[in-house]
């Protein structure tokens, strides 16, 4: 099978090509030369229309068990948002949590393709596989949740030279969870608040292990750094949603020395404690230490208001927010000795100091960090909204008077200390491009996505230009997912499997005895039961047929 | 060397590369080994879902654990039964094709039981979207209890090797923890080096002899279950600093209750079990947020946290599958296409003993003897059962499964919710197919509709 999409708009910043007319041609599924002799079976006159490669989300909480306590916590949103099945497509609900079957339609109506779970738990891995056996369309990955399990903290906090254990250890992982990346959050402090510590600065020592924060951040990332893994440590720092924590993530880019590391939802570790309320912005300072930091990338986790949930293995600092939930409800667990999960639904109120303020921290960090390679478009979906939300991000950035036009509606003390106003920088289709398939795209490894060169996959989104950006990223006018057509103006025209994206997936590497026997000390299971086999895969994938 | 190179020959320039730092290959992992296919089995038959027990493969296997659950139900006979209709033996597909018949003729299909894996849940779960059709387990009652906790308030809970490595303090509300879970004390021995765990039984049974060699001996209070909810209120109220209400507390004195508050504070970390189906029902519901308080109030000053005990024959399993499948857990219908949750309606004696359902699909793959009792104006029945027994007279369609741990792999979810197991089988050829494959199949030979 033969596709030509003739004459569109090409944005493919990887090649550098910059909305210039192209024709592209796929076979099987991926990009392909155009053809000598051979007529095309289908043709699509794509003329006027922008065509970019399928969406890469690389921080999305769309699986696992914290999605589906979030379904739970938030009830209502499931009951007032019922979606019936179609022809094709399966019934589900949820605006702020979809069902997994919605969530792939959802994103491949955007004109996203590849997604990835940021916070898998290891012995929760199982689930997060299963439900992406339901979640249809979009290829999907994960990132395994190391730093706060004791099998690390103990290993690290016997050795004086711990650098191969770790990476031993850190290799099983990835391997046995079937992981693309791996992902800390709060380092040593999720283990600290099972020790009753309520808060654990940088510097400051974890009461079960003596380490501090930043001695496990930095031997993390340089084992994930030193293994090859595609991405490197994908970083939720300390002192989450705390004012002053912009001096933690100073003090985090600092420790990180160079190492290459993706700092996520930075938004949230952004924020000062001066002025009156003692809250302020730091998205400037922030942005000032990415831009002379090249081995960071980051993602925003950009706040939009309007009812969401947050779901996050920081159970310190969840825990710390729960009167600020709306509804006034929270599940919080401590986890196997690995991390834990904390859940809380937020409203997000224009009206609001705090919200407004950090509405527009995130602005900031996309307005003031130079190079849109290094920072990616996220809401740390559902934490700091849905990703159906994208849309109006992207008008956001695109469009200066839309964003004053906000500016206006927000808490004006919260608008004045942000220094919006006098930010004239408006990203091109071209950036958009990049800061939303192939800035993620090389970030995560992946060399077969994110760009529209011979022998990608051919995941490509095909958008309607208008003046509005939110209308026209709405409701792409093709999807094309490995040359196929699943989506037509927001609506589902044909379904497929997603695939598993991983770092290791040619098989086991051997656990050492001492990291067995920690295992098995902190586990209620066997470390030999644990690695998710082909096999099982395969299981899991028998039964999702085609979703 | 993972190499930035695309396609077309381009290489990343402004990748996160440093100057002077190499990425090395992939180089320590040297050693590749291939799954290691332990002998030991992961046991299927209650939700603490064992994952050492030893079983050879047999026709009747029999475990070497005296794990009395799972010497049950890994050597029950398995019974060569055909499918049957209406009481005569058919071929498998003869039996798949006339319950695709009965369902689609179904005006409100009630799929109940519901006792299987993930996979078995994921497949029923598209039949019930596909034909209009109401889910409710087999313990739905209980099931609610936990599920309204969660959807009013949230919890604060924990999970076994938390409990093991971590937890110096364990109270056991209203249960002895051991009928549900013969081998929960030994399977939350610390291992060495680590707190020694003190535990209370607060109500229930007293004490069997499984339990010990797990720290200190148990200090048990007697009081009835129902009693429960007032001295958790109690020691509430102890940990907030006012003074007691009453000299007796649920037939507890006012000393013991003290007493119990005194280590609850003292603790580092305390775990609080119940098990839902030891509470009296009417008051489960209000119990259990007491319970809860009980643990919030707790983490004001040290860190505790709650266990559900109990959820066997797949409970949680199909609890979680409902849940991201149709955004509620069970008691969801998707009568109108859309699912819909109702915790009332959709309860399945109800809709049984209501008339409220035309057809009956009832799935249990662990246990055959987890039947329904039927009113006499019952609607037919569809039966996927394990092969332990005949099906019971009257079945209209009876399909005979196996059981996931037993012939097949499967996954289930252990009883603190997110470990999830998965268990190999493969004892012994399978007579019978997976709930999985025959609700599929049933599936496949629907009308299609728009």
């Amino acid at each position: 099978m033969l596709l030509e999409l003739k004459h569109g708009r090409v944005y493919d910043p990887t090649h550098g090509i910059d909305g210039e007319p192209r024709t592209l041609h796929v076979r099987n599924g991926r990009l392909c030369a155009p053809p000598r002799t051979a007529r095309p079976d289908q043709v699509y006159n794509l003329r006027g229309l922008v065509v970019m490669p399928g969406g890469i989300d690389p921080h999305t909480h769309m699986a696992g068990g914290k999605s589906n306590l979030g379904r739970l916590l938030l009830h209502e949103d499931h009951r007032d948002h019922p979606v019936a099945g179609g022809r094709l497509t399966r019934p589900g609900s949820g605006h702020v949590v979809p069902t997994a079957a919605l969530t792939g339609y959802r994103y491949a109506a955007l004109g996203y393709t590849t997604c990835f779970e940021p916070a898998m738990l290891p012995a929760n891995a199982r689930q997060v596989h299963l439900e992406f056996g339901d979640m249809p369309i979009i290829d999907k990955g994960c990132y395994v949740l190391l730093g706060n399990d004791d099998v690390l903290l103990e290993t690290l906090a016997a050795s004086r030279h711990p650098g191969q254990a770790i990476r031993d250890y850190v290799a099983w992982m990835v391997a046995a969870t079937r992981a693309q990346a791996v992902k800390i959050v709060n380092p040593g402090g999720i283990n600290a608040f099972k020790y009753n510590q309520r808060s654990l600065d940088l510097d400051e020592r974890n009461r079960g292990y003596g380490l501090s924060p930043r001695h496990i951040l930095v031997e993390l990332a340089r084992a994930v750094h030193e293994l090859g893994l595609p991405h490197p440590l994908h970083i939720h720092g300390c002192n989450l949603g705390a004012p002053g924590s912009v001096d933690t993530s100073l003090r985090t880019i600092t420790a990180l020395e160079g190492i290459p590391a993706h700092l996520t939802h930075l938004q949230f570790h952004a924020y000062g404690n001066a002025g009156k309320r003692g809250f302020s912005p730091g998205g400037h300072q922030l942005a000032a230490a990415v831009n002379n930091h090249p081995n960071l990338t980051i993602d925003a986790g950009q706040l939009m208001f309007g009812q969401t949930l947050t779901a996050s293995g920081d159970t310190m600092h969840q825990y710390a927010a729960r009167e600020h939930a709306r509804p006034r409800r929270m599940i919080c667990m401590d986890i196997e000795c690995e991390a834990g999960c904390g859940v809380l639904p937020f409203r997000y109120r224009e009206a609001s100091f705090v919200n407004a303020l950090q509405w527009a921290v995130g602005l900031q960090l996309y307005l003031l960090i130079d190079d849109p390679w290094r920072i990616f478009m996220t809401t740390d979906h559902p934490n700091g909204g849905p990703f159906t939300v994208y849309p109006k991000l992207i008008r956001l950035l695109m469009d200066r008077s839309f964003r004053e036009q906000q500016l206006a509606e927000i808490h004006p003390e919260a608008a004045a200390m942000s220094e919006l106003r006098g930010l004239q920088r408006e990203y091109s289709l071209y950036e958009i491009a990049i800061i939303t398939r192939a800035g993620p795209a090389r970030s995560l490894g992946l060399q077969d996505r994110g760009h529209l060169g011979r022998g990608a996959v051919a995941d490509i989104a095909v958008y309607r230009p208008q003046r509005d950006a939110e209308r026209m990223f709405s409701a792409p006018e093709y999807v094309f997912k490995n040359g196929q057509l699943v989506a037509r103006r927001g609506r589902i025209v044909a379904l497929r499997d997603g695939q598993l994206l991983e770092a290791l997936p040619d098989g086991m590497p051997k656990l050492s005895r001492p990291l067995e026997r920690r295992y098995n000390d902190s586990h209620a299971g066997a470390a030999h039961n644990f690695p998710i086999s082909n096999d099982e895969l395969a299981e899991i994938n028998s039964q999702a047929g085609i979703c | 060397m993972l190499a930035m190179i695309t396609p077309s020959g381009i290489t990343y320039s402004s990748c996160q590369q440093l100057p002077g730092v190499v990425r090395p290959v992939l180089s320590e992992i040297q050693e590749y080994a291939p799954l290691m296919p332990e002998q030991t089995q992961t046991c299927p038959f209650c939700a603490l879902h064992c994952d050492d027990v030893r079983v050879r493969a047999a026709a009747r296997p029999r475990p070497t654990t005296r794990c009395p659950i799972a010497v049950d139900g890994y050597h029950r006979a398995n019974l060569q039964l055909k499918p049957q209709v209406d009481g005569q033996p058919v071929s498998m597909a003869t039996a798949c094709r006339q319950a695709a018949r009965l369902l689609a003729r179904a005006r409100h299909p009630l799929y109940a039981g519901l006792a299987t894996d993930a996979a078995g849940m994921r497949a029923v779960v598209r039949l019930a979207e596909r034909t209009g059709g109401v889910l409710d387990h087999a313990n739905g009652d209980i099931m609610q209890v936990q599920s309204r906790l969660l959807k009013e308030r949230g919890w604060i809970s924990t999970t076994l090797g938390e409990l093991r490595r971590r937890a110096d303090l364990l109270v056991l509300l209203g249960t002895d923890a051991v009928s549900a879970h013969p081998r929960f004390f030994e399977r939350i021995r610390a291992p060495q080096q680590h707190p020694q765990l003190e535990w209370v039984q607060l109500g229930g049974k007293p004490p069997g002899r499984t339990r010990q060699g797990t720290g200190r001996r148990a200090w048990r209070l007697d009081c009835p279950n129902d009693a429960l909810g007032e001295v958790a209120r109690a020691l509430t109220l102890r940990l907030r600093g006012h003074p007691l209400p009453a000299r007796r507390i649920g037939g507890l004195p006012a000393s013991s209750i003290e007493r119990l508050a005194r280590k609850l504070s003292r603790a580092h970390y305390a775990v609080l079990a119940w098990e839902v189906a030891r509470l009296p029902i009417t008051q489960a519901a209000l119990q259990v947020h007491a319970f809860c308080d009980l643990i919030q109030e707790l983490n004001q000053t040290t860190r505790g946290a709650g266990l559900a005990l109990g959820g066997g024959q797949g409970a949680g399993t199909a609890q979680t599958v409902c849940t991201w499948l149709s955004g509620h857990p069970l008691r969801v219908g998707y009568t109108r296409r859309q699912p819909q949750s109702d915790p009332v309606r959709h309860d399945w004696r109800r809709m049984l003993a209501g008339g409220d359902t035309d057809l009956l699909v009832w799935i249990t793959a662990f246990d055959g003897g987890l039947l329904p009792e039927l009113p006499r104006q019952a609607p037919p029945l569809i039966l996927l059962a394990r092969a332990d027994r005949p099906p019971p007279p009257g079945t209209h369609i009876y399909i005979p499964i196996a059981t996931p741990g037993i012939e097949h792999p499967g996954h289930l979810f252990r009883l603190d919710g997110v470990v999830v197991v998965h268990t190999r089988g493969g004892l012994r050829p399978a007579r019978h197919p997976a709930a999985a494959g025959v609700l599929s199949r049933i599936e496949a030979q629907l009308p299609q509709t728009d």
